[in-house]
């Protein structure tokens, strides 16, 4: 059994899936280069403006949207203002109702140019909603796709459900579809591309079905299934069947086998055992594509970022569909932004500016874990874009994602509970935005002995295995025994480390002084009771880089007399400079 | 007709169908954690989850020592914890030498943004990211131990943080099986804490190091750096010089709503461990 899935005016379908507001409308696609931009895709309602395929931009433009005129509803006969109270009026006249505004639904075409991107998108769900029902699909031409449904009633139940539940999914991604089920590939493809809805054609019904249809099918059709049939031919084979009066396919069967093939040729012949519903083609199933994109262009650009985020809740909505209709999550997610370009504008610094690329915005977002929540998505790219802004309205606006396995993680009865991953990145995210990017996560030390040796690394809860031996840093193995028996003393950095002036006697510290006060010490000067060292420490003196961070520098473990106790600090002189600093406080 | 009868007749006839309008409501213990140092426990009974602790005292008082080991026993028992730096003064190394799973605990370091000069909006600043990132982290939930720093922010600054924010913050925690543990020079969150814990240095010891190093070459343990020194070392180094070793501190319970009895004190010390080498 083989399912035809077709998409009726697809490069329409394709420009509405992401602005739905535009379904109600008439929609006119123009492609070419100018001056040769013609009509090539319209809807229902553009059709019944009067607009034709192939018209020209101009002749277009006399259909495009004008002055909306209101729509209004006459009241009915004796009836009541609705809200008008009781007894009020007890003359004989009722007080008037407030008139509700009426709707204003614009007359006019909406001309769009055809978008690629998106037509390219509107494939890729299309395909993706096909390949969650069986895992052999071709695509046809875009808006049409087959799929073998062998074996795939045990799954999903029989065809009619199959379709229904197909369309469903279809209906989400925002693609209205005509499906048609039937024993060969032909007999589906014309069954879907000529009879709107859903519709399964059992085996030897093929002619009953597809009777009725118009002949006009069979030549648009054909060429789509087999590329080598000229269109040219079969419009001329289309109006000699119209001169005989042949304008149905039950017409068509109707004809005598041989002296059909003697005035149509073979090609007659194969036509009309296509009418009587049989077909030989068999599937070329093609590999699931990994591309998941989504791209929106934007009539007038968007400069907040509030209405930015109801566009991208759609585009993510449509790819979380899509991703979830195959089982995959969002790992990596890719932002880009074209920005509208602004000559002359010399107050305004963008990150595109800086980065050399002008009117374009680039940001990945990089998950934890692989995410399918498209509202967690669009939190975290809201906060993105707060911290680091387009800087300039933006124009077009496309979100990729790149695919990975969604996240399987079992609970145990006895293990303690963490927090749920996709609200800590929310979370993260948003104190990131308060204390800076890069302040807050995990700090994994280097194998140094260089004091306050560290870097900071992304926090993550995924199960991590404690560990039962000993704790290591800098080649030192800290027995966990001692680690976890004895209490001891730690260590308060400054960051920056404290510059004091000291006066020494005899080698040793004896006062120290603060040239700049400092609330966190609460002291400008204090006698050291006594200063247990030097201990010398240097290091990578062997790095000759640039970006060498050697350093040789003697420390000190001093007690401070302070007005109502002592407190006890490591300073330190640095050798090169010969510079004394307040490095730690111990506590 | 006499009260009691009455009072009696009532209970009998309601007291089945509503039990709990006619009986006092028993006060819960709260479930508690050790704090990891065994004395401190005996005094105060383990820090209270679903509550808010403060551990106060002046600087070298040992209360980075106690939120280090708090740190280490939450974080080998498996949970995650969380520290609010107000001043990003952690050190990940004396942290890790302590216990603590660094794997397992999120450091927010808060601290100025360009432009702000004057110290006494600085320490606002940092005060108030500290308070912001506190209360998102709240109310996030999933963490074991959430651990606020202020021991660096200067009394006058902390005492500007309004007690409803304590009180939002505290009922934030409770309900809740996470240990909400502030670190400040003195407690300012009144009646909003549930257990407070005053530390007081006591004594730094500080032997010379000869007398140390003669010590070690003896085969006496005098803490972790057990490898034997050449006398002929031994003797370049100057007289006068000291190695700071212990840090003998008292903890008092100043309030703790679990016992009755207003203060009780403990001593304890703390090893310096070398960290350099």
């Amino acid at each position: 059994m083989f399912a035809c899935v077709y998409i009726p005016d697809f490069p329409v379908q394709a420009l509405v899936r992401n602005a739905p507001e535009l379904r109600q409308r008439a929609i006119a696609i123009l492609c070419g280069t100018p001056p040769l931009v013609r009509v090539a895709a319209l809807n229902e309602k553009a059709r019944a403006l009067g607009m034709e395929i192939g018209m020209t931009k101009i002749e277009a433009g006399a259909f495009a949207e004008h002055k909306p005129e209101p729509i209004v509803t006459p009241p009915k006969a004796n009836s009541r203002p609705r809200h008008a109270p009781m007894g009020y009026g007890h003359r004989g006249s009722a007080a008037p109702a407030k008139k509700k505004p009426a709707a204003r639904i614009p007359a006019g075409a909406v001309l769009k140019l055809q978008s690629p991107e998106q037509e390219a998108a509107a494939q890729a769900a299309l395909l993706d909603a096909v390949h969650a029902f069986s895992p052999r699909v071709e695509e046809i031409a875009p808006g049409m796709v087959i799929a073998d449904m062998a074996g795939m009633e045990r799954l999903f139940g029989p065809a009619l459900k199959i379709s229904s539940e197909l369309s469903c999914r279809l209906g989400d991604l925002g693609l209205e579809a005509h499906i048609a089920t039937a024993a060969n590939i032909e007999t589906a493809a014309l069954g879907a591309y000529g009879i709107p809805g859903i519709t399964v054609i059992p085996g030897g019904c093929e002619m009953e079905r597809l009777g009725p249809l118009s002949i006009d099918v069979l030549c648009e059709v054909l060429p789509l299934l087999d590329p080598t049939q000229e269109r040219e031919r079969a419009r001329e084979m289309l109006e000699t069947l119209d001169r005989w009066g042949v304008r149905t396919l039950h017409a068509l069967t109707t004809l005598p086998v041989v002296p059909l093939t003697e005035r149509l040729g073979s090609a007659g012949l194969y036509w009309q055992r296509l009418a009587c519903g049989e077909g030989w083609r068999s599937l070329q199933a093609m590999e699931p594509s990994t591309r998941f994109e989504e791209t929106v262009e934007l009539d007038c650009a968007v400069e907040l970022l509030e209405p930015l985020a109801f566009v991208l809740a759609r585009l993510l909505d449509q790819l979380c569909l899509r991703l979830a209709s195959r089982s995959l999550a969002v790992q990596e997610l890719r932002l880009r932004m074209q920005l509208e370009h602004r000559a002359g504008d010399e107050t305004t610094h963008t990150l595109a500016e800086i980065t050399g690329q002008q009117n374009l915005y680039e940001h990945t977002l990089r998950l934890p874990v692989p995410m399918q929540d498209s509202k967690v998505l669009l939190k975290l790219v809201q906060l993105e874009l707060d911290a680091n802004p387009p800087g300039a309205p933006v124009v077009k606006l496309t979100v990729a994602a790149e695919p990975a396995k969604p996240r399987t993680q079992q609970d145990g009865f006895f293990l303690p509970a963490a927090p749920e991953a996709e609200k800590l990145e929310i979370t993260l995210a948003r104190i990131q935005r308060v204390v800076g990017a890069g302040r807050a996560g995990k700090a994994v030390l280097l194998d140094t002995h260089r004091p306050d040796a560290f870097h900071m690394e992304q926090f993550r809860t995924e199960t991590l295995t404690v560990m039962p031996g000993s704790t290591r840093r800098s080649g030192t193995v800290v027995p966990a025994e001692t680690a976890n028996s004895e209490t001891q003393v730690a260590i308060r950095m400054f960051r920056p480390a404290i510059p004091v002036e000291v006066d020494l006697h005899e080698g040793c510290p004896k006062h120290l002084r603060l040239p700049h006060a400092n609330p966190a010490l609460g002291f400008e000067s204090a006698e050291i009771l006594w200063a247990a060292g030097p201990w010398h420490t240097s290091g990578d003196w062997w790095n000759t880089t640039e970006n060498a961070t050697n350093w040789e520098r003697e420390e000190w473990d001093v007690a401070l007399k302070k007005r109502d106790h002592n407190a006890l600090y490591r300073i330190a002189r640095e050798k090169e400079t010969g510079r004394w600093i307040i490095a730690a406080e111990y506590d | 007709m006499n009260a009691a009868v009455v009072r009696a007749q009532v209970e009998s006839a309601l007291g089945e169908r509503f039990p709990r309008a006619l009986t006092l409501p028993q006060p819960v213990r709260p479930v508690t954690v050790s704090s990891g140092v065994a004395v401190l426990d005996a005094i105060s009974g383990g820090i209270p989850r679903g509550a808010l602790t403060e551990v106060t005292g002046p600087a070298s008082s040992g209360r980075t020592g106690v939120l280090h080991r708090v740190l280490a026993s939450i974080s080998r028992s498996g949970e995650f914890c969380t520290l609010v730096d107000a001043s990003d003064c952690f050190d990940p190394g004396s942290a890790e030498s302590a216990g603590v799973q660094l794997d397992r605990v999120l450091w927010v370091r808060c601290g100025a943004r360009p432009g702000k000069r004057k110290s006494s909006s600085l320490n606002m600043e940092c005060v108030e990211q500290a308070l912001r990132a506190t209360d998102l982290l709240l109310q996030s939930g999933g963490f074991g131990l959430i651990a606020l720093d202020l021991g660096n922010i200067p009394q006058e600054s902390a005492r500007r943080v309004p007690l409803t924010t304590w009180f939002r913050f505290r009922r934030a925690v409770e309900k809740t099986p996470a240990i909400f543990l502030v670190v400040e020079r003195a407690a300012n969150a009144k009646t909003c804490a549930s257990l407070v814990l005053e530390m007081r240095a006591e004594e730094a010891i500080v032997t010379s190091m000869h007398s140390h190093l003669n010590a070690q070459n003896q085969g006496v343990k005098v803490g972790h750096h057990g490898d034997a020194v050449p006398a002929k070392q031994v003797s370049r180094i100057p007289s006068h010089a000291k190695l700071f070793q212990e840090l003998r501190v008292t903890a008092a319970v100043a309030r703790s709503i679990s016992a009755k009895k207003p203060a009780q004190s403990a001593h304890f010390s703390a090893q310096r461990v070398s960290l350099s080498g």
